[in-house]
């Protein structure tokens, strides 16, 4: 009954919102996705500076991107344990020139 | 500059120093720029490595996606905790809804994700996040929502850049608007596709079973962890919700380390 009356009490104020500007409700509370706005916007920024510094790879290997490489670095994997991820048997290790 | 090789998962430090010798040869051979990739109006399954903060602010027109209404603004911070590659990942994000007077609503985010397969030329990830938790002001007024995601990345190698592939789809509650003109939600799918085009310009499109969203997404020579992203919800207005958005985010990884 509580959960009715709290989702009735949402509707009825985003009802308001849609109708009146000067009812407050951002629209991360009326987003026409229903996805979460700060997520999105998080995950756009961990992919930007996940591939920032992401250059590929060994000598004689397929020009591209190693996504493996990549997402293990870039999530702080120690190339000296071995990855619970479904990692191939090769890892990649980065070195500062 | 950061130079990477392929070893054998054993070999061990032994290895390294040989491997050094051999950087000049790689940085001639293989260094390619590599586009810049966006997802756009949908939910992905990647998150903040441990450490990394972010901050970002938007704006909306119309509010709503109601047609004559005026702008509107949010913020959103967060951080990322633990590897979703060693073990679960977990990023709290938090979102100020109400700018006037600041900070007067907002909710807490949570996301956990995993990695699932990590392949030298895909990764696709898993998460599931909740929002609208502990909101306080009129994001009150709503009740939590939540979603679980499956992300992927690919790439298309093109003659002198390589452009990286995220798709995304999930499943969420309030993800799909249940009639045109209005704001009521339901549960329901939605899925995206992004591009990155060139090393400083990525376009993407995205939807749920009855919307249409586009935008495209910037990154600045110059001001590394700097994000903007412009687009547009429901860009055929088949359910009358048409917004523009404009996005600017800010990333900085390492803040703090440690568990």
């Amino acid at each position: 009954m509580m959960k009715n009356i709290v989702r009735f009490s949402a509707v009825v104020a985003l009802s308001l919102a849609a109708v009146s500007p000067a009812f407050a409700g951002g629209s991360s509370v009326v987003n026409s996705t229903g996805t979460a706005t700060s997520s999105q916007l998080a995950s756009s920024g961990v992919v930007t500076a996940a591939f920032s510094g992401a250059v590929v790879v060994a000598p004689g290997a397929p020009a591209g991107i190693n996504f493996q490489s990549a997402f293990v670095e870039f999530y702080g994997f120690n190339p000296g344990e071995p990855t619970t991820a479904s990692a191939p048997d090769a890892v990649t290790l980065s070195f500062a020139e | 500059m950061l130079v990477m090789f392929d070893c054998v998962k054993r070999a061990g430090l032994a290895v390294l120093a040989g491997v050094t010798v051999m950087t000049a040869a790689v940085n001639t051979a293989s260094a390619r720029d590599i586009g810049n990739v966006t997802m756009f109006g949908a939910d992905t399954a990647f998150i903040l490595p441990h450490g990394a903060m972010f901050i970002g602010g938007t704006l909306s027109d119309p509010r709503g996606g109601v047609a004559g209404n005026d702008m509107d603004g949010d913020i959103a911070f967060g951080a990322g905790f633990l590897s979703p590659t060693d073990s679960i990942g977990l990023e709290v994000d938090v979102n100020i809804t109400g700018t006037d007077p600041m900070f007067d609503s907002g909710a807490l985010t949570f996301k956990a994700s995993r990695a699932l397969s990590l392949q030298p030329n895909s990764a696709i990830f898993g998460s599931v996040a909740v929002s609208n938790v502990a909101a306080w002001g009129d994001a009150k007024l709503a009740d939590e929502r939540w979603n679980a995601t499956i992300s992927g990345m690919t790439q298309i190698v093109g003659p002198s850049i390589t452009h990286p592939i995220m798709w995304t789809v999930g499943y969420g509650s309030d993800a799909v608007l249940r009639t045109p003109g209005r704001s009521l939600v339901d549960s329901g799918v939605f899925a995206g596709v992004g591009i990155g085009v060139n090393k400083y310009f990525g376009v993407s499109v995205s939807g749920t079973e009855n919307q249409m969203n586009a935008g495209i997404g910037i990154s600045i020579p110059g001001l590394d962890g700097v994000g903007i992203s412009y687009g547009v919800n429901d860009i055929t207005d088949h359910m009358e919700r048409r917004q523009q958005l404009l996005s600017i985010t800010f990333t900085k990884l390492n803040v703090f380390k440690g568990y």
